[in-house]
């Protein structure tokens, strides 16, 4: 991903990366102008003014259900917490509880999803780099929700309030995060998609490797080679930490809520437990989203591997829009923390 | 306020649930103010005392008063979740007043008047209702009868429409069963209606 041979050229690799985030955002614009429900949605300011919020799937239809089922598993975890305090031995229906809320709060639209799934949409990886991505953002998004509450809740006893307005630092931080990826990733693939645009550049070009562009040469390279020629060793690691840090920072309202209700009940350590196997049950129903977004793109590259340059065209730009996809998720989501005033 | 359920696209799946009590208030039979009494659930009330309670869990008067104010603060951007309805009109509240916490059994309730900004005659019906269209709060009426009672009012009957919250007892499969065959999805299980009828 270094800079490019020449000015003009990092100038059209601009221009390309900030008309694919303009195309998805006027589409996504229009898409909401014509369904009102949002599909990524900021939550607003919290009603009783102390900083929890959460975004919702639709009331109607299938949304209807998961959030049936949401509320009704919160309830059972709310339950299930004052069960243990009268029997320890209600502990693995908690955990039970626990994991089914994980599995069903995950189905709603959030924005961790959407990361993972645009980063998976836009490189070619692995099912089992899907499901560690997964595992990984559930497991960050459990403990940040753990050490607020042990931190804040415990240690300095703030209130309600203050913790809050720590979450929302840790929201904006996790947004911010996710504008930074989604534009790498536009980035580095218009760089891909203005090699292979213009012909009077040759295979040099470091942002796809040696020999991406072999294909103009012989037309014998098969589109899937030509896609995984991505930065490999630490430079792939950091940027797997950074979908991870991206999907998973922002805890979810109801961990915390239920934490420090467990931790006033003298059951911290219960809460902790219950939190844990809820990051499995996330992990779980992300995991499967990241196995659609794997399986999704290999299906269209099988459609598209006639080796044909408009087709590698096509998917070049199918990948830069992906990334635009994230950078527009992220930005919205930025936007709405600072329209609701919540800052 | 449905228009600003569209501002507001979407809070959570309920994390707060309540359960409602209210006198609508009639002076000169016109209808002038909502008392209402909120009992936040157990977890929520947790959450909402936490690092403000003494070592025995108890608050004092200041702190009780203040963490009402901060309550409702932010509650008329939402209008307070309550619609009183004439004539499909919804009516505009002005600022809550006597807002008071208590703390019991380690549940809050909120209580505060809703003082209808211009009072309205109730005519042949009207209907008083809440509703979250962001499905943050979840409302149940109080169990008994007189939930929602008339105070000094002209000769009139309330019915009310209690829907079964999916989540109460915990039941996932009642609620399940009933998320499937609710036509017209999540919003009409938690909403509570009550029918104004004066004679």
């Amino acid at each position: 991903m270094g800079p490019g041979p020449g000015a003009s050229r990092t100038f059209a690799r601009l221009v390309i990366s900030i008309a694919a985030v303009a195309i998805v955002a006027a589409t996504l614009a229009t898409l909401l102008w014509l369904f009102t429900p949002a599909i990524v949605a900021t939550p607003p300011r919290n009603p009783f003014g102390l900083g929890i919020r959460e975004a919702a799937p639709t009331p109607g239809g299938l949304g209807g259900v998961i959030l049936a089922l949401q509320a009704s598993f919160y309830g059972a975890l709310r339950n299930g917490i004052v069960a243990v305090r009268a029997d320890r031995g209600a502990l693995y229906a908690l955990l039970g509880v626990a994991f089914g809320y994980g599995v069903f709060h995950a189905a709603g639209p959030g924005h961790g999803k959407a990361v993972i799934a645009g980063y998976l949409a836009a490189h070619e990886r692995t099912v089992a780099k899907g499901f560690g991505l997964s595992l990984a953002a559930a497991a960050l998004q459990a403990l940040v929700a753990i050490g607020l509450v042990a931190v804040l809740g415990r240690v300095l006893q703030v209130t309600a309030a203050t913790m809050g307005q720590a979450t929302t630092v840790v929201e904006i931080a996790s947004f911010t995060v996710i504008v930074m990826l989604g534009s790498m990733v536009t980035w580095r693939k218009a760089g891909v998609l203005l090699a292979a645009a213009s012909p009077a550049l040759s295979g040099a070009d470091p942002a796809c490797g040696h020999g991406g562009m072999r294909w103009r040469v012989c037309g014998c390279v098969t589109i899937p080679q030509v896609l995984t020629l991505q930065p490999g060793g630490p430079a792939r690691w950091r940027e797997l930490g950074g979908v991870v840090l991206a999907a998973g920072l922002r805890p979810c309202a109801g961990a915390i809520v239920l934490l420090v209700f467990a931790s006033a009940q003298g059951l911290f350590a219960a809460g902790i437990a219950a939190t844990a196997v809820m990051a499995l049950g996330t992990a779980f129903t992300t995991g499967l989203i990241a196995m659609l977004a794997i399986f999704g793109r290999r299906l269209l590259l099988r459609f598209a591997s006639v080796e044909r340059r408009r087709t590698w065209l096509l998917v070049t730009g199918a990948e830069t829009l992906a990334g635009a996809c994230v950078t527009v998720v992220g930005v919205s989501l930025l936007l709405g923390v600072w329209s609701s005033g919540a800052g | 306020m449905l228009a600003g359920g569209a501002v507001h696209p979407a809070l959570g799946h309920p994390h707060v649930w309540i359960t409602v009590r209210a006198e609508l208030v009639f002076s000169d039979s016109l209808v002038t103010e909502v008392r209402q009494h909120w009992t936040f659930d157990p977890a929520y009330s947790a959450y909402a005392i936490q690092g403000l309670g003494s070592a025995d869990g108890t608050l004092n008067e200041g702190q009780l008063r203040q963490l009402a104010m901060v309550n409702t603060e932010s509650l008329g951007e939402f209008g307070y979740f309550t619609f009183l309805k004439v004539n499909g009109q919804n009516q505009v509240f002005s600022r809550p007043r006597d807002t008071a916490m208590v703390l019991e059994g380690g549940r809050l309730t909120l209580t505060y008047s809703l003082p209808v900004k211009t009072p309205f005659s109730p005519g042949q019906a009207f209907s008083f209702e809440y509703d979250d269209p962001t499905y943050f709060v979840s409302f149940t009426l109080a169990a008994d009868d007189d939930a929602v009672r008339l105070v000094d009012a002209p000769p009139c009957t309330v019915s009310v429409n209690r829907p079964t919250p999916p989540v109460a007892g915990g039941n996932f499969a009642d609620a399940f069963s009933q998320a499937l065959s609710s036509q017209s999805g999540f919003g009409t299980i938690f909403a509570i209606k009550a029918q104004i009828t004066c004679h």
